[in-house]
């Protein structure tokens, strides 16, 4: 009886609770071992969603799958240093100057692949590989700029760790809530977790590599870009111009794969957002720019 | 029990909406990411006033937009909403934890996909190893803020003192 006043009481008292503060509130006031204080505890610590990994939980995810990308042998990193550090300075200029930019536990870096397959994999966690084939159909560092910036929308939007199966993360959140606050783990537990990681790494993978991210995802990644584009000061209309440049060479395998078609895109990107050039800027953008791509 | 299992969802919904926002002055937030600055104004690269790592302590006091102003011990300044969490048992790394904080308040071993998990999945994935390395390499790379600034400035992207 008295267990169904607890349960009652807590039913009652959680639609009025609707806030954190209140949830910690009862926490604090109910005991550990008892029933209502399990609940309280149980639905504070309940994780539903990817968007509720922590952010050194996305840093670890991200290094396996970039991990993983790496042992592909047709993935090798190129060791162009004068590429890299700049591809480096393009993309963290996006990153440092745009408060929507979701910063990842490490920050953003930055690998160029050695390969001329057209493809760029942004993975969680902020690890942001570009191959040297993508890199090819810039011809400014404003368009450099559009394809880094299109990266850091998918890791701002967390579009990477969204392609874990729900199966996946559920059961992995489930085995986390019990007993999440303890201070080691046990060799099963540790197999357990281990290969549910196992399973979500693979997922994403398949995702970046394989199948793509879904037309809807990819559509918000061109606008969010876009978007960051125009708040570093880059020419917003870099986007457009690489996707032309894309339709007009066509190709196969890569992004022409895992990617909605670069004319429908450039189409669900709509009207062009109005852009003052800064001819001198411009023009020092593009002198460096040909120093390290000649063009 | 319908309806009373409905009301329990919505809270359980709502709760983890509100577990990353700060609502009250005074609550406590956890530093989420390995590095960053508590900085004198509300804006990226803002004078930093201090260096803040994984695990530190913050006292929030308000928000504008995205940015939290924020204590810690006894120096205020601005900090990212996207830098902190509010949920206590957030899982953390402990790779940028400071040494005289223990792992218990930090909340550094706690379960979660952690440098544990990632070294068992090491372990039984040997042909990755090499490519590790080299993950590794990429993410011990980073460019110093004053360089970026530098570099915005003479691609005309910022302008000096800004």
């Amino acid at each position: 009886m008295m267990r169904r006043h607890l349960l009652l009481l807590l039913l009652v008292a959680v639609p009025m609770a609707a806030c954190a503060a209140v949830m910690n509130a009862l926490e604090d006031a109910t005991p550990e071992d008892s029933v209502a204080g399990k609940l309280v505890r149980g639905t504070n610590r309940l994780r539903k969603s990817f968007q509720d990994l922590d952010p050194s939980e996305e840093h670890f995810i991200g290094r396996s799958v970039a991990a993983q990308i790496l042992a592909m042998p047709e993935y090798r990193l190129s060791d162009d240093q004068a590429l890299l550090a700049y591809v480096e300075r393009v993309g963290n200029a996006i990153a440092m100057t745009n408060d929507k930019v979701r910063q990842p536990f490490l920050g953003y870096r930055f690998g160029v692949l050695a390969t001329e397959e057209v493809n760029a994999f942004a993975c969680p966690g902020g690890l942001i590989l570009v191959s040297h084939g993508l890199i090819g159909k810039t011809r400014s560092e404003d368009e450099l700029a559009a394809v880094l910036a299109h990266e850091i929308a998918h890791v701002t939007l967390q579009h990477g760790v969204a392609a874990i199966q729900k199966a996946n993360l559920a059961e992995a959140f489930t085995y986390l809530g019990a007993g999440a606050a303890q201070a080691t783990m046990s060799q099963e537990d540790l197999k357990n977790l281990t290969g549910l990681f196992d399973a979500s790494v693979g997922d994403v993978v398949k995702t970046l590599v394989t199948s793509g991210y879904s037309r809807e995802s990819e559509e918000q990644a061109d606008k969010l870009g876009r978007e960051l584009l125009a708040t570093t000061g880059y020419d917003p209309q870099g986007l457009c111009r690489v996707l032309q440049c894309m339709a007009g060479d066509g190709g196969h395998g890569g992004m022409f794969g895992t990617h909605p078609a670069p004319q429908d895109r450039i189409a669900s990107l709509g009207d062009p957002v109005a852009f003052a050039i800064d001819a001198a800027a411009s023009r020092a953008r593009q002198k460096r720019y040909g120093a390290v791509l000649k063009s | 029990m319908k309806q009373p299992a409905r009301a329990l969802g919505l809270l359980v919904i709502l709760s983890l909406l509100a577990a990353n926002v700060p609502q009250d002055p005074g609550a406590t937030l956890t530093v989420t990411r390995k590095t960053t600055k508590l900085r004198a104004q509300k804006k990226l690269f803002a004078t930093a006033i201090a260096d803040l790592r994984e695990g530190d302590k913050l006292q929030f006091e308000r928000r504008e937009g995205a940015w939290l102003a924020v204590q810690l011990d006894t120096v205020k300044g601005w900090v990212h909403e996207n830098d902190v969490s509010t949920n206590p048992e957030v899982r953390l790394s402990g790779e940028g934890v400071r040494e005289n904080y223990s792992a218990s308040e930090t909340s550094a071993a706690r379960k979660g996909f952690n440098p544990q998990v990632e070294k068992q999945y090491r372990t039984g994935n040997p042909n990755l190893e090499s490519a590790f390395l080299l993950v590794d390499k990429l993410q011990a790379r980073s460019v110093p803020e004053a360089e970026v600034r530098t570099f915005l400035v003479e691609g005309g992207l910022l302008k000096e003192g800004q």
